[in-house]
């Protein structure tokens, strides 16, 4: 059975590199290609899911690469493929033949593989390759428009600030490897370690997760990625890469159990993040930074579940959240494409210009909002059952999360089912619209919204019993009735006040959001001014620290380089005027005393005999002398 | 006069007319010394004749040639030193140091 989970990652991963490199001569077969591919895989991922089987090739030395599946991955990786194929079929009416589709569907390919090898990696080294190869393919993807440098900016921001956060899972495979033997970089190994290792392992693998899921404080590239095409938006920030942070957490939940401290960071954060994201997307003016930060606040309930131990709560949470928020992120994307408009306002009575968008729409945002008895409503208490049996502050965190989820997603609804404008007014800001939601964009829409509705029963006895056993999760609290009423009452009650209170008023300024920023520039409306933060606090440093190294490289290592130079120079000035002038001088000086000399010689020379004659009596007679002298 | 008597008398020609060669300015005398030495030479040549080989006519034959040769040269020498003193008052050895035209 092994040859089923080789071919799981492989498929994806060759059909989209293959589209890669083909290029835009693949256009054409583009679309078809990628959901044949998607459709086996969805079929492989059910296979392994049934099987559970697991491989390993030799990769490093004593650390083979390892991929597992068991009942968590098996569940994710259905879900991922499931919601890839889906998105897929959509995204064939959304690109039109002039856009790069090659590109399009190789990089969501190879993203779905790489994130498929993140669900079944088993070693920390394996998992770290798909979660690199996730990040780059999700940088290319929202930046798939590149000509526009807006986007490109928002696909730095979110790789950069997602890649910085990863560091930490880079520094838990060191932790661990330096832990012991080499068995711990398995992910089930990594709650053995030692202490001092154990901590550092937990605080990498949370830093990373909370990076990769867009938690606190990470949260703003979320709001920036959004720059990218819809079904980017819907696979990227629904179902996979933003869950990718969740899902290690929960994998890893032993090993926050483990260090003592993991469980309650983890878990306040998750619930921090669910209420404050909530509050953010409450006053956002646009459909999809409201889907995306209302995508933080919801994996805020699969991180609490990971804090407080609900395994089975948080892994229903998020394949009931992949499907709710996919269908969403795909409608306003319909919605971009036909009105040219993703402002609430520009959207007023979107859904009854296209009644079964409309319709659909709807019960993705009933949804998210928690209504019962649709599926969000029955894993959420699945998820605040467990914090209730750590903390009822927490619990009660939770459940502020729920009712200002239930607000957001009742505002939303409330502006796509107002009456139509009969003029143009608002729409077209992003671009001109086709004014047409295609036929063919409906199906896997549909099918989306029938799993909205359809997943509910998981939460309940005995499939929720049946899927904790799957997950191999031990006996977890199961809601109680009052826990059900009350959340399904709340959500009910707060989704009716948002109705009431924005069909009195206009909550807020109707404007559409100029380009480059959230609408409302208020701290929520700007996502808590958290990218400022990040610029301040990092950004801001790390570019000064950059040019005071680049000042010091021109003025100390350069200026000794050119110091050494012109000093170079001065010397052989000093060593041509000195020196050389000395030498030379000398030399001349020899030369011309020689010349003297030499005239000195010449001058006895005149060719008259008796001068000579006279010469030699004048030697002779000195000879003479001196012969007498010394004798 | 015996062969001794007429070779110091030979050597003390030869040896004036040297000391005139090495001595003397005036182009005239120097060359009166010159003729002074070859004089010397003759009478060596004659006096070596007359004493040692008197039956061969070989040595006479030197002493006309030697002659001939002083004769000659003399003559030759002395236009020369004419030409000069016409050309440039010259008549010391230093003043022709130079002999282009």
């Amino acid at each position: 059975m092994s040859g089923v989970l080789w071919a799981l990652i492989a498929l994806p991963l060759g059909a989209g590199s293959l589209l890669l490199v083909t290029g835009r001569r693949a256009d054409r077969a583009a679309a078809v290609t990628a959901v044949t591919t998607m459709l086996v895989t969805v079929g492989l991922a059910v296979a392994v899911a049934r099987t559970q089987p697991s491989v390993r090739a030799p990769f490093l030395s004593g650390l083979p690469a390892e991929l597992t599946v068991d009942g968590l991955s098996g569940l994710l990786a259905v879900t991922v493929a499931a919601v890839t194929l889906l998105v897929l079929a959509f995204s064939a009416a959304e690109f039109g033949p002039d856009q790069a589709r090659a590109r399009f569907y190789g990089l969501m390919l190879l993203f779905a593989g790489s994130m498929l090898v993140t669900v079944t990696a088993a070693t920390l080294p394996v998992l770290l390759m798909g979660w690199e190869v996730m990040g780059a393919t999700s940088w290319a993807l929202i930046g798939y428009w590149w000509r526009d440098s807006e986007r490109v900016g928002a696909a730095d921001t979110a790789f950069l600030t997602t890649r910085t956060a990863d560091l930490g899972l880079y520094l838990a495979a060191g932790a661990a490897l330096a832990a012991g033997p080499t068995g711990t970089v398995a992910l089930d190994g990594l709650a053995e370690a030692a202490d001092p290792w154990r901590s550092l392992i937990c605080a990498g693998l949370i830093a990373a997760a909370f990076g990769k899921s867009a938690q606190l404080p990470f949260s703003f590239w979320l709001s920036r990625a959004m720059a990218g095409p819809s079904p980017v938006s819907a696979l990227l920030h629904s179902a996979t890469m933003v869950v990718a942070g969740a899902y290690l957490l929960l994998r890893t939940s032993p090993l926050l159990e483990a260090s003592g401290w993991g469980t309650h960071v983890v878990a306040w954060t998750g619930a921090l993040t669910a209420i404050a994201l909530g509050l953010v997307a409450l006053v956002q003016n646009d459909l999809k930074q409201l889907l995306a930060a209302s995508s933080c606040a919801q994996i805020g309930f699969m991180v609490l579940a990971a804090g407080a131990g609900g395994i089975t709560g948080g892994t229903l949470q998020l394949i009931a959240h992949a499907a709710a928020k996919s269908l969403l992120f795909l409608i306003a994307g319909a919605w971009l494409t036909a009105l040219g408009t993703k402002a609430l306002p520009g959207l007023r009575g979107a859904a009854r210009r296209y009644r079964v968008a409309g319709v659909l729409f709807t019960v993705g945002a009933c949804t998210l909002a928690g209504l019962p008895p649709l599926s969000l409503w029955a894993t959420k208490d699945v998820v605040l059952a467990a914090a209730l049996e750590t903390s009822p502050w927490l619990y009660a965190a939770g459940l502020t999360a729920a009712v200002v989820s239930a607000l957001y997603s009742a505002r939303a609804v409330w502006f796509v089912w107002q009456p139509a404008r009969t003029d143009d007014h608002g729409l077209d800001s992003e671009g001109r619209g086709t004014r047409q939601v295609p036929g063919r964009v409906l199906p896997p829409l549909a099918v989306l919204a029938l799993a909205c509705a359809l997943l509910s029963p998981l939460a309940f006895d005995p499939a929720r019993a049946a899927v904790s056993r799957v997950l191999g999760a031990g006996s977890e609290p199961a809601p109680h009735l009052w826990e059900w009423m009350l959340s399904g009452a709340l959500a009910v009650a707060a989704a009716s006040a948002a109705w009431a209170w924005a069909s009195r008023k206009a909550p807020l300024p109707t404007r559409a959001p100029g380009p480059g920023g959230p609408g409302s520039p208020g701290f929520l409306g700007g996502w808590l001014k958290l990218e400022k933060a990040a610029h301040l606090l990092l950004v801001r440093p790390v570019f000064a620290l950059a040019r005071t190294a680049a000042r010091f490289d021109d003025r100390v290592l350069d200026a000794a380089v050119r110091g050494a130079g012109r000093g170079a120079l001065d010397l052989a000035r000093w060593s041509d005027q000195r020196l050389e002038a000395g030498v030379g001088g000398s030399v001349s000086a020899v030369a011309s005393a020689g010349r003297a000399l030499g005239r000195l010689a010449r001058r006895p020379q005149t060719g008259l005999l008796h001068q000579y004659l006279a010469q030699a009596v004048a030697a002779f007679t000195v000879l003479a002398l001196v012969l007498v002298l010394v004798k | 006069m015996s062969l001794e008597a007429v070779l110091l008398l030979a050597a003390a020609l030869w040896c004036t007319g040297l000391f005139g060669a090495l001595t003397q300015q005036s182009i005239v005398m120097l060359m009166m010394g010159l003729e002074l030495m070859l004089g010397g030479v003759i009478v060596a040549a004659a006096g070596v004749w007359y004493h040692i080989a008197p039956g061969r006519a070989d040595g006479q034959v030197v002493v006309i040639v030697a002659v001939t040769a002083m004769a000659l040269e003399m003559a030759i020498g002395f236009a020369i030193v004419t030409a000069l003193f016409r050309d440039r008052e010259v008549d010391m050895t230093d003043m022709a140091a130079e002999l282009k035209e």
